[in-house]
């Protein structure tokens, strides 16, 4: 399968200024160093903790924030050295799907309007009743009702905003979606409807999505691969079902360990991980997991581990991992 | 005798366009050291329970219709303001959904525990720094003497809600309401304090009513769970006899709706159409429109709670031969 996105050595880092001069006191590596790549008609999962980067690295694989050193290549393109004019047309072809469907949409806009203003962005050339006929056939891609071109926001329930904002995400036929959170402003019935929608829009349009989530139990669910994130640093990829039979990296096994599972035959009786994720400000030079470690050793502290493979698509960056390689 | 008794509850809100009706037929029970957990989706009356058990309903237009709230034997509706006085915050305690904004920003965390120790307990305040760090140390929260002087800001959002959790049970209650105390949390951190609240329930030996809509979180600490959907407790009893064989339909949907760790791929189910809001609530059974198994009764008259030999209540008409069995 060859591969549709790759990110390469990819970095974000935040300044952090101070005073009157605004001073600069350090940075916030947001994204630090992040390689991976998206093969194409995956569903590549983005999982970690508040504050991981994952929402950053998101934003920066579609350019919508420039990034501080690294490349990104969309099919073999690098999308770092594109125009304004050669961007926009790149964006046809990948689409975002934001976490709160509530934000999302503008509340004066009509369902009608907001989908129409992407062809009017795109400056695509169809004439008002082709259109309507396109945007009455996405209304009924995700689910809705023709009818539905004519209501606002505030008439729809949370999930049936977010499928307008995946119609809109889709409206242009794109090869790559990005989702952010897609359902974590839904309830757990309309959390299922949504997840059952993408998986057959993938199917029907041979899509590739970053999914990007907290809920661990939903990307083994969902997802092929899972890109296990803390501190913006990549620590394990690994195929998603694997997340909790066998990860290599402490943080992976700590973070399925954490999870509840809707049964009660499946109790926990430990505390699987202690303390907190500390502040990304200015972090030490070793591994970022070293604090929370309950293997770590001195040269945790001194040098971080590169993101070695593994395995066939299968990436861990620690020294002491959990299973040794095969 | 149990701790609380929550009996066929009816709460009614007068809007500007006519009554609406939160909460019809809430009804389950908890015992001293139990954790009860009340699950639902938004807009299914868990908050509005809370606030009814705590006589917090908006005096000017919340009402409770019908049914009984008996709390260690004393009715809770026929209270007047100094008896609740008395009783809120010392008997029964709430910790409301965000930690972030249960503090205030301007006191010292260590204070606002001891404001309520002083309220409710006849001691002097330095007893109460001293009891208040005692507390802090049960709940794990680490240097209780340093933290004690911090503001909420210089706090992590776990370390926060350990300070909530201290702030309900300063008064040593009886009963603690938590409603979705760890939405806001970490799944790592999310771990750490349910683990906590089950320590200190067993270390009390008080009753923990716990608020959420995460059916994980019900299935690692919770004994009893009272499933609720639009205003209606729809099946009450154990938690792992429910999970195990769960009665009502919209209990084996939502279990269903749930990705489990290492599930297999294809079984994944949805529930049809979505959660009614409390202006559009239907008649008869509030979950007919989307339940698999309706029949035309379901949608004129509201399913009655029947008793099921094994503790179980649920309100089905299914279950309905059992009713007359009973009777």
């Amino acid at each position: 399968m060859s591969s549709l996105v790759r990110v390469q050595n990819l970095s974000k880092y935040f300044p952090v200024t101070a005073g009157l001069l605004h001073r600069l006191i350090g940075t916030i590596k947001a994204v630090d160093d992040v390689t991976l790549n998206i093969d194409r008609g995956e569903i590549l999962g983005v999982v970690g903790e508040s504050g991981c980067g994952k929402s950053t690295l998101a934003r920066l694989i579609l350019r919508l924030i420039e990034p501080t050193s690294g490349s990104i290549f969309f099919n073999n393109q690098n999308i770092c050295q594109l125009d304004k004019l050669q961007l926009r047309q790149l964006r046809r072809r990948m689409q975002m799907v934001f976490q709160d469907p509530y934000s999302a949409l503008d509340p004066r806009y009509s369902t009608f309007r907001s989908l129409a203003e992407i062809y009017k962005i795109q400056k695509v050339d169809i004439d008002y009743q082709e259109l309507k006929d396109r945007i009455a056939k996405l209304l009924l891609t995700v689910g809705l009702k023709p009818e539905h071109s004519n209501v606002y926001p505030h008439q729809l329930s949370g999930g049936q905003k977010q499928r307008v904002v995946i119609a809109r995400a889709l409206a242009l036929t794109p090869e790559f979606v990005i989702l952010d959170e897609p359902t974590a402003a839904l309830d757990v019935s309309v959390q299922a409807q949504v997840i059952l929608l993408l998986q057959q829009l993938r199917d029907k349009f041979n899509l590739t999505y970053l999914f990007i989530s907290h809920d661990l139990a939903l990307v083994d669910y969902f997802c092929n691969r899972a890109v296990v994130m803390y501190l913006g640093r990549v620590v394990e990829i690994l195929p998603a079902n694997k997340v909790s039979s066998t990860p290599r990296h402490p943080y992976t096994k700590a973070l399925a360990d954490s999870v509840f599972v809707a049964d009660p035959a499946a109790r926990k009786e430990t505390v699987p991980i202690e303390g907190e994720v500390p502040s990304p400000f200015d972090l030490p030079n070793g591994c970022v997991f070293e604090a929370r470690c309950p293997y770590a050793r001195n040269v945790c502290r001194e040098t971080a581990p590169t993101l070695d493979e593994v395995g066939d698509g299968e990436y861990v960056a620690c020294y002491f991992p959990l299973i040794n390689p095969s | 005798m149990p701790l609380l008794q929550v009996e066929s509850l009816r709460v009614r809100f007068k809007m500007e366009e006519g009554y609406v009706e939160p909460l019809d037929g809430v009804s389950f029970e908890i015992e001293p050291g139990e954790v009860m957990g009340l699950v639902g989706e938004t807009g299914s009356g868990k908050s509005v329970t809370a606030q009814a058990i705590m006589g917090l309903l908006p005096f000017i237009n919340g009402e409770v219709t019908e049914g009984r709230i008996i709390f260690m034997g004393k009715d809770l509706l026929s209270f007047s303001e100094e008896q609740w006085q008395k009783y809120r915050g010392a008997k029964l305690s709430l910790i409301s959904q965000n930690p972030m904004t249960s503090l205030d920003p301007v006191y010292r965390v260590g204070d606002q525990i001891v404001e309520g120790m002083l309220l409710h307990l006849n001691i002097s305040r330095s007893e109460a720094r001293q009891q208040a760090m005692d507390l802090m140390a049960s709940l794990h929260i680490p240097n209780p003497a340093g933290v004690y002087y911090q503001y909420p800001h210089q706090l992590s959002g776990g370390l926060k809600q350990r300070i909530v959790i201290a702030m309900g049970l300063c008064a040593g209650p009886n009963l603690l309401i938590a409603d979705e105390p760890t939405t806001a949390l970490d799944v790592t951190v999310q771990a750490q304090i349910i683990a906590l609240f089950k320590e200190a329930a067993i270390q009390r030996g008080i009753g923990l009513l716990l608020i959420t809509h995460d059916l994980g979180v019900i299935a690692q600490i919770c004994d009893k769970v009272a499933i609720m959907y639009a205003g209606t407790v729809v099946e009450f009893g154990d938690v792992v006899s429910i999970f195990n064989n769960p009665r009502h339909f919209y209990t084996k949907a939502l279990l269903q709706c749930v990705p489990k760790l290492g599930m297999q791929k294809g079984i994944l189910r949805a529930i049809p159409g979505n959660v009614p809001s409390v202006q559009t609530f239907p008649d008869g059974c509030r979950f007919h429109p989307r339940c698999s198994g309706v029949e035309p009764i379901c949608r004129l008259q509201k399913p009655a709670n029947i008793h099921l030999e094994n503790g179980i209540n649920v309100a089905c008409v299914k279950y309905a031969s059992h009713l007359k069995g009973s009777a």
